[in-house]
């Protein structure tokens, strides 16, 4: 199978093009340059169209074609130079959010007490985190509230209660029109991207998967069939294991374990105790997106370049064709007028960043607030730092 | 097969008339609205000829063009099914010429699935492709619109008046129609171009193929074909391609292939003759690895009946490298001659 001889599908693309065979003839280099013709075809076909083709180059034309290329980039300097005093109001309160000390995602300060939003799945609760400033400040940080259906999540930074943040103020106007230009915000007070937008808000139904077929058996849920490349095989699970229970709970038929698994979303980490034979395991799997799964064509993937864990099952998202690295989401977009009027929520492939609109981001905050507020009122009059604890404990 | 010829020839001149009527950087409206032309402003002439936007309200400017073309420009692009293959297309004339892909018509005469944007379903049929540059033409089979008016189309222009900089956009049904969302719009920037592809920064993937890229007053100057592994490389068809072969698309004439993109079997035989015997397979070769072997005579390719070797050849030409195929081959086993279905043969890819 000639797929098999394909590189390693990675962003480390250059790199294996210096281990293709050299070709000695005047320092040229030979190496595979892919090229995907852009038919689909429907299910298990659908890695028909891809091919590699290798090309003959110099490498230093390639350098030059780069550089040749750059100005005339739709994100080109000197447009995004253009738009940099768009966001000079952010630049305080842009924040990136660090999980086990590195870059997650970006953050949004909302709130002048220290609350930061971001996206939640990017930033799990079991790992150590941290906002730090473009100026080097750096607070440890907590989730304190969370709203699954968005993936977003409030941050307080810890020790800055009583301090004063300069904070966001999301738009109240109708969410941008297809064609509007969108531009995303940095930590640095710069624009890290520039696109437009592609389909108006709509729900993005997510399809999170583990990626087994279950089956009843005698004495509980017994794995029938497990997906190549899936989470489930990433964590060993194999044909045959019996699930005694999903996170702790255990469940009598196959159709009891699907529904709960069936109300996870894509990037979700679950336990699963598992007999296997004489044996019992304990193991961890990632729910992923069903898409990614289906694709199962390397090539495939690879154009789509790195994308997040959670790249659907919001209830609102604009899509637009900004390109973004999945740890630089949930951050702030603004229009061309500079009103901040999105939050990037998830990098879904090769033509779609999706992004919650201003409208929708404002209720959660405000339904996370109020729900701060009513635990400080059961929590207090203790200590100004335990209702935040006291939240998260009661989750 | 009058009758089609002669809707045909009309259909072209449909197609020209738009074209003759525009220049770039012209003043004169279009006498009537239809199209998806919208004049530019002075200020964003410069930008269609590649220059970057110099001020914020440039940038203005673009966006507020940017807004009115894509309403436009979304009612043309369609996406196009044959069998379980997808692709997208666009309208160009009023009685429903589409301008797609050659890999996603794939062959002449080929019954095809047409979605509009709002989802209707309508026939049509695939007339030519010049497969050299991936141009593709396919026939909405009714010559008017569900409603009975003239189908939504879109204002053709002229890609050789491109400039590295112009400013684009493109539409498509990215990873196929999706009934939830409908075709998506992407901006984008003119990279590089020669006569037979233009490189764009707008973002394409599988199921975008066919679909168009317009310029800033909403003209027709692309049709994407295929993309390379950074996001920057993006390649469509130009559209005076179309306009050189314009005829012999009309025709149903399929000629060429793509460079890097040759579909071949790795089999060898005389052309001529009254049945197509395979002479040689390569060793290792697509053939051999379906399990063709030296002296087998091909019966059927596909859903094809082939005679001799010229038409096996030109079956195979009509495939795409990566595509399955049934063939149907006689073999002589043990003195007796018997007959083979070799379901899954791969169709294999020269570097030509």
């Amino acid at each position: 199978m000639s797929e098999e001889t394909y590189p390693v599908p990675s962003r480390a693309m250059r790199g294996a093009r210096s281990s293709m065979p050299a070709q000695a003839e005047k320092g040229r280099t030979a190496w595979v340059r892919w090229m995907i013709v852009l038919g689909l075809f429907a299910g298990s076909a659908a890695a028909a169209f891809a091919q590699e083709v290798s090309e003959t180059r110099d490498r230093s034309w390639e350098g030059r074609r780069e550089r040749r290329i750059a100005p005339f980039r739709r994100d080109a300097e000197a447009v995004m130079k253009l738009v940099e005093p768009l966001m000079t109001s952010l630049h305080d309160a842009t924040v990136e959010v660090l999980s086990e000390g590195r870059p997650a995602a970006l953050g949004i300060v909302i709130d002048a007490r220290g609350l930061v939003l971001t996206k939640a799945s990017q930033v799990p609760g079991t790992s150590e985190l941290a906002v730090r400033f473009s100026d080097g400040r750096r607070y440890n940080s907590i989730r304190v509230a969370e709203r699954r259906t968005n993936d977003l999540v409030l941050l307080q930074m810890e020790g800055a209660e009583r301090m004063s943040f300069a904070t966001v103020a999301f738009s109240d106007q109708d969410p941008p029109s297809v064609g509007s230009l969108l531009i995303s915000a940095g930590p640095d007070g710069k624009p890290i991207g520039l696109g437009t937008v592609g389909v108006p808000p709509r729900p993005v139904e997510e399809f999170g998967v583990l990626g087994i077929n279950l089956e009843d058996g005698p004495t509980g849920p017994i794995v029938a069939v497990v997906l190549p490349d899936s989470g489930a095989a990433e964590a060993g699970i194999q044909d045959g294991d019996i699930v005694e229970s999903l996170d702790g709970t255990s469940y009598r038929t196959a159709e009891g374990l699907r529904k709960a698994l069936g109300a996870l979303y894509p990037g979700d980490r679950v336990k699963l105790s598992i007999r296997r034979g004489d044996e019992r395991l304990d193991l961890t799997a990632e729910l992923r997106d069903r898409w990614q799964l289906l694709i199962g064509d390397r090539a495939e993937l690879m154009v789509n370049g790195p994308t997040n864990g959670r790249a659907s099952g919001f209830e609102q998202a604009i899509q637009h064709d900004t390109v973004l690295e999945p740890n630089r989401c949930g951050g702030p977009i603004v229009d061309i007028e500079g009103h901040v009027v999105a939050l990037n929520i998830a990098r879904a492939g090769r033509v779609a960043t999706y992004a919650i609109p201003a409208e929708i981001v404002q209720r959660d905050i405000n339904s996370m607030l109020e729900e701060l507020a009513q635990a400080e009122t059961i929590a207090t009059p203790d200590a100004e730092t335990t209702p935040v604890s006291a939240v998260q404990g009661g989750e | 097969m009058s009758s089609l010829t002669r809707t045909a020839m009309l259909l072209g001149m449909a197609f020209l008339a738009p074209t003759a009527s525009q220049g770039w950087a012209e003043d004169i409206p279009l006498p009537i609205e239809k199209g998806t032309y919208i004049s530019v402003t002075d200020q964003l002439r410069d930008l269609l000829a590649g220059k970057s936007p110099q001020t914020i309200d440039e940038l203005k400017a673009i966006e507020h063009q940017q807004q009115r073309v894509a309403e436009r420009i979304r009612s043309c692009t369609v996406s196009i099914s044959i069998g379980n293959s997808q692709g997208s297309g666009v309208i160009v004339t009023e009685d429903g010429i589409v301008l797609t892909a050659a890999h996603v018509a794939i062959e002449p005469g080929l019954q095809c699935e047409v979605r509009l944007s709002d989802g209707q379903r309508v026939p049509g049929r695939t007339w030519g492709m010049n497969r050299f540059v991936d141009a593709g033409m396919v026939k909405l089979l009714s010559d008017v619109g569900p409603d009975g008016k003239p189908w939504p189309y879109a204002t053709v222009g002229m890609s050789g008046e491109l400039s590295d900089g112009t400013w684009c956009l493109a539409t498509g049904h990215p990873g196929g129609y999706d009934e939830s969302r409908g075709p998506v719009l992407r901006m984008g920037r003119v990279l590089y171009r020669d006569h037979s592809a233009i490189v764009t920064d707008c973002a394409l993937i599988s199921g975008d193929s066919g679909g168009p890229l317009f310029d800033l007053s909403g003209r027709l100057v692309g049709v994407h074909s295929r993309i390379g592994s950074e996001v920057i490389d993006n390649i469509h068809v130009p559209i005076d391609q179309y306009e050189a072969s314009w005829e012999r698309l009309q025709k149903g004439d399929a000629w060429g292939y793509l460079p890097g993109f040759r579909p071949v079997l790795g089999i060898r035989g005389r052309k001529g003759g009254g049945a197509a015997v395979i002479e040689t397979v390569t060793e290792g070769g697509p053939g051999a690895q379906a399990g063709l072997k030296a002296g087998d005579v091909v019966l059927r390719f596909g859903d094809k009946p082939i005679a001799n070797f010229s038409e096996l050849q030109e079956a195979i030409l009509n495939t795409m490298p990566g595509q399955r195929v049934g063939m149907l081959i006689e073999r002589e086993v043990d003195g007796a001659v018997r007959k083979l279905w070799l379901k899954n043969v791969r169709i294999g890819r020269s570097q030509e």
